[in-house]
């Protein structure tokens, strides 16, 4: 009787779909998104990779030139294949997962205290990554610099560690990891706000069954209970701090002060694209490093959906 | 590397054999052995460097301590005992003029400017003089009035002055730094400073001891200059007494020091020359002369101490050092009173000749001549780095790798392989991509027209039946822990998964894999050689360490109602250990095709292995004995106690044995002699 009902219900509901009419509907519900889309991010991102098969410097016309942009990426760029590739590599590959694990535990840690404390700790631990340029100006910028402002040269000085002030922010051995530590401070953005709201959903009353069935320890309960139950918000982090890897170039010349950064020592891909297309404004050659950028981040977000995407 | 050593030797021996009738009066005029350094950092012999030349004994020196050769190849010596300054004319062979002066009454250190004035500095009269080529007095630069100088004791033990005649003086006991003066005599501050290093005994003591415990430590003091010289170019050169690592500093005009890791100067450096090439001679004073080159890499160490013995060439103090315009090293005896010079050899000199050219730029004439040096010493580190960097500059870098692995420049042997490692990517790439397009359509296909999935049945079948043959199995385990470990593990505590066998096999392999990571590892990495290595320490060691730690946490946990038993304890490392494994292999086999560029992802690779690998055992742990995470870190702390405690009572045990053992020979000899008898 139920199956039969069901069946029927189905049908319909086939049948609706299916009809020009809603079909109309559909197409016009989505219209407005889909011109925006269209107008915003797919016809930019196909004009890019069109532009990456041409020789464009702004003012002629592009110039048809085939692969020769990718093959001079691979062969002739040396300054990339010496010092972006490994920095944008090693930098995405501390700060992507790092960065994440860091959010996980931090809003784990934050969904077990008290309502209002954790209100005001979780707006403070955000506010890096809303405001990250002021923060490393008035902080970082402060605590690492060589001249009479640096605190930790202060600091190391007092302590008789060294005798001159470093350059942290000049020096090309520095530079790489403060921006590393720079980077993890301001990574718990909005990836880390969705993993504290997935961490409250999770019913209640699986945690008390799970106990009934032997669990014994929070580490039980957070790989075979909350994980499970939030991995949505896990995707969604991970997509999050992998995008946001691959773009935090500017952090490298924000704290140093100039494009490219000393002995390229903090160029990332991000950096490499600024300084092609907007300083010597050879716009093919930028345009096929964005897609290589596109390329090496959506391979990564398919990691991410392996790890955590629903399997069906 | 010994047959290398041998094979050098011999042709060494045959070399000189072969030239012995030509050279046999020069080879036997050495009285020292010349050393350089080899690509560890030993020392080893080098052919000589400098033959000794002139001995000057007739001068009547009483403790000269300084001197100085002038633009005209005139020598002169700080003679303070004798209250005097000697010129000497080194190419007459006689003594020029003497210069004596009241107020002089222990002249320590002389200088000459281009102009010809002579500047002396006296620690007695606390004073330095100054005198015109005529030998009259000009001034005198006494203390300091400024109040910023305050109670700092000025007695000027050497002196050195710049093209813009500012006075830079060495005082006896001062540990500011180096006094400043200007022209005026006007005090301009410390152009350098040696810091106090404190050991990490002397930190604890400053951050607990109280202030009057502190007074009562023998104070600490920095490291103080010995000695100074400013080249043509005004770089000032400082040596220090008392540290193997920066006993010489070329400083830029901030103080600052430009040499950074030094391979090693003597702590007894009493004074330094760098001529026009940058070439550095310093002497110590317990008799040896070191050569450094412009860039601090140690190039000869020769002479000696002797202290009842006249030799020409060795030193009872070797107080100055400097050398004249024909490239002749000059040097002083302060305890003997004599003048010493030496000529360099041939060898000497095509060294130089090499260096120079390639600082100038001219990479292919000093290329010619690191050959020639080669031809004379096969195992020259310098020659082959020289070599090697011609090479890079020559963009040969497949030779250059060459010379840079004889040299054990890995740095430069990087750049060198990064070149050819590229050229190869280059070439090969059109194959690579290729690979790779082909395997993406071939997953494409399967995944699109395998509609019943034969595919992946078959694959599952495959790893199934792999996964039940016996032992194989029992290690194939292994695989299936990282992916879900608490589960694995629980198999493991209730005996359905994971054998003593299984665990064997990781273990024989985990050392087979450790002991490949240690020893062969690419140039680069592999910074210990082989032949270096104690292999029987590391194979004991790791035995050793696994078994005691397997035991003590076997014993630990059985009175910790832990609810594994022995067999269960021994099979979690080994599980757990996977991860660990996999990177060092790994990294061990890319170590081949990286540079120094990519070493981030080796230790990223290492780092991520071992980590993993430690909280698996972890997990292992606190599944098979049913712990918290607390009684698992609580059992492994005193684990980790046992552990030390047991080594400890079994060292005590053997050193005890060893006792008894010779007691017992002892005993049994006296026995068999008073039987015999």
């Amino acid at each position: 009787m139920t199956g039969s009902k069901q069946n029927q219900v189905k049908q319909i509901r086939r049948k609706k779909l299916s009809s020009s009419k809603d079909g109309m509907r559909t197409f016009f519900l989505m219209l407005p998104y889909g011109l925006l889309f269209l107008a915003f991010i797919a016809v930019p991102i196909a004009v890019a990779i069109g532009l990456s098969f041409t020789y464009f410097d702004v003012i002629n016309v592009p110039k048809f030139a085939g692969l020769s942009n990718y093959i001079m990426l691979v062969t002739q760029d040396e300054s990339f294949l010496k010092f972006v590739l490994p920095n944008t590599l090693k930098f995405g590959l501390i700060v992507g997962p790092g960065g994440y694990i860091l959010s996980f535990v931090l809003a784990w840690m934050l969904s077990q205290i008290q309502k209002i404390p954790r209100i005001i700790l979780t707006l403070a631990i955000y506010t890096p990554s809303m405001a990250s340029g002021v923060f490393i100006q008035v902080i970082w910028k402060t605590i690492f610099s060589g001249d009479q402002r640096g605190i930790l040269n202060n600091f190391l000085m007092e302590a008789d560690v060294i005798d001159q002030p470093i350059q942290f922010l000049l020096s090309p051995d520095y530079i790489m990891n403060i921006m590393i530590i720079v980077s993890l401070w301001a990574s718990m953005g909005i990836g880390f706000l969705a993993m504290i709201s997935g961490i409250l959903n999770v019913n209640e009353e699986l945690y008390e069954a799970a106990y009934v069935d032997g669990i014994k320890n929070r580490f039980q309960e957070i790989i075979y209970i909350t994980i499970p139950s939030m991995k949505p918000q896990m995707l969604f982090g991970a997509v999050m701090s992998i995008v946001n890897a691959f773009n935090m170039g500017y952090i490298g010349v924000a704290l140093s002060g100039q494009n490219p950064t000393p002995g390229l020592a903090g160029q990332l891909i991000t950096n490499h694209i600024d300084d092609f297309g907007f300083l010597r404004y050879e716009m093919g050659y930028a345009a096929a490093l964005s897609v290589v950028l596109l390329l090496v981040v959506t391979m990564f977000s398919k990691v991410a959906h392996g790890l955590f995407g629903e399997r069906d | 590397m010994k047959k290398i050593i041998k094979a050098a030797m011999l042709f060494l021996i045959a070399f000189v054999v072969s030239i012995i009738p030509a050279l046999s009066a020069s080879a036997s005029q050495a009285t020292s052995y010349t050393y350089t350094m080899d690509d560890n950092g030993d020392w080893t012999r080098t052919q000589d460097a400098y033959l000794p030349d002139k001995t000057i004994t007739e001068l009547g020196l009483a403790a000269p301590d300084d001197i100085f050769i002038d633009q005209y190849n005139m020598l002169y010596i700080a003679d303070s005992g004798n209250k005097r300054i000697v010129k000497y004319s080194i190419n007459k062979g006689e003594i020029e003029g003497i210069l004596t002066y009241e107020g002089m009454t222990n002249p320590r250190g002389v200088y000459v400017t281009k102009k010809g004035d002579i500047y002396v500095a006296d620690p007695s009269a606390k004073m330095v003089f100054r005198f015109d080529k005529a030998f009259n007095f000009i001034e005198s630069f006494g203390r300091p009035e400024a109040p910023s100088f305050s109670d700092t004791a000025y007695e000027p033990l050497r002196v050195s002055v710049d093209n813009g005649g500012n006075l830079y003086i060495i005082g006896e006991g001062v540990y500011n730094g180096v006094i400043q003066l200007a022209p005026t005599g006007e005090f301009l501050g410390y152009f350098t400073v040696n810091k106090t290093k404190l050991t990490f005994i002397q930190a604890l003591q400053n951050a607990i001891f109280t202030r009057a415990q502190l007074a009562n430590l023998v104070p600490r003091v920095p490291t103080t200059f010995s000695n100074i010289f400013i080249d043509r170019d005004n770089i000032v050169y400082t040596t220090t007494m008392g540290t193997e690592t920066d006993g010489i500093k070329k400083h830029n005009t901030a103080g600052g020091n430009v040499f950074v890791d030094q391979d090693w100067t003597s702590p007894e450096m009493s004074d330094l020359f760098v001529d026009e090439q940058g070439i550095i001679y310093t002497s110590d004073s317990t008799g040896y002369i070191n050569i450094y080159s412009s860039a601090g890499e140690l190039i000869f160490d020769f002479g000696s101490f002797v202290f009842d013995l006249d030799i020409s060439g060795l030193y009872s103090r070797l107080s100055s050092i400097t050398v004249d315009n024909n490239g002749n090293i000059w040097t002083v005896d302060g305890d003997k009173g004599y003048l010493q010079s030496f000529k360099p050899t041939d060898y000497a000199l095509m060294i130089y000749n090499a260096i120079g050219l390639y600082e100038e730029g001219r990479y292919n004439e000093s290329l010619e001549k690191w050959t020639e040096v080669l031809r004379l010493n096969q195992m020259s580190v310098l020659a082959h780095d020289g070599v090697g960097k011609a090479y890079l500059h020559a963009e040969m870098y497949e030779d250059a790798m060459e010379h840079f692995v004889v040299s054990g420049n890995r740095e430069f042997y990087s750049e060198a392989f990064w070149e050819v490692r590229n050229t190869w990517i280059q070439g090969n790439l059109k194959y690579f991509v290729a690979l790779l397009v082909t395997l993406w359509l071939i997953a494409f296909f399967i995944k699109h027209f395998d509609k019943k999935r034969k595919f992946k049945t078959f694959k599952k079948t495959v790893r199934d039946r792999l996964f039940s043959v016996p032992v194989l199995g029992d290690f194939l385990f292994a695989f299936r822990v990282p992916v879900h470990p608490l589960d694995r593990f629980y198999d493991i505590r209730v005996k359905k998964k994971g054998t003593v066998t299984g665990a064997s096999i990781i273990y024989v392999l985990f050392f087979i894999i450790f002991i490949f990571n240690r020893t062969s590892k690419a140039f680069i990495y592999q910074t210990q050689k082989i032949e270096d290595m104690d292999i029987n320490a590391i194979v004991i060691g790791f035995f050793v360490v696994l078994i005691l730690f397997i035991v003590c946490n076997y014993l630990v946990t059985s009175i910790k109602d832990g609810d594994g038993d022995f067999k269960q304890v021994y099979m979690i490392p080994a599980y757990g250990m996977l991860p660990y494994m996999v990177a060092m292999l790994s990294t061990t086999i890319m170590s081949y095709g990286f540079t120094f560029n990519e070493t981030f992802m080796l230790s990223i690779i290492m780092n991520v292995g071992l980590g993993l690998s430690l909280i698996y055992i972890f997990l292992g742990f606190m599944t098979v004995h049913d712990y918290t995470v607390k009684e698992t870190v609580i059992s492994l702390i005193i684990t980790a106690v046992f552990m030390i405690i047991a080594a400890i009572v079994s060292l005590i045990i053997f050193i005890m044995w060893e006792q008894l053992w010779s007691f017992l020979t002892t005993i049994g000899k006296e026995a068999v002699r008073n039987v015999l008898d």
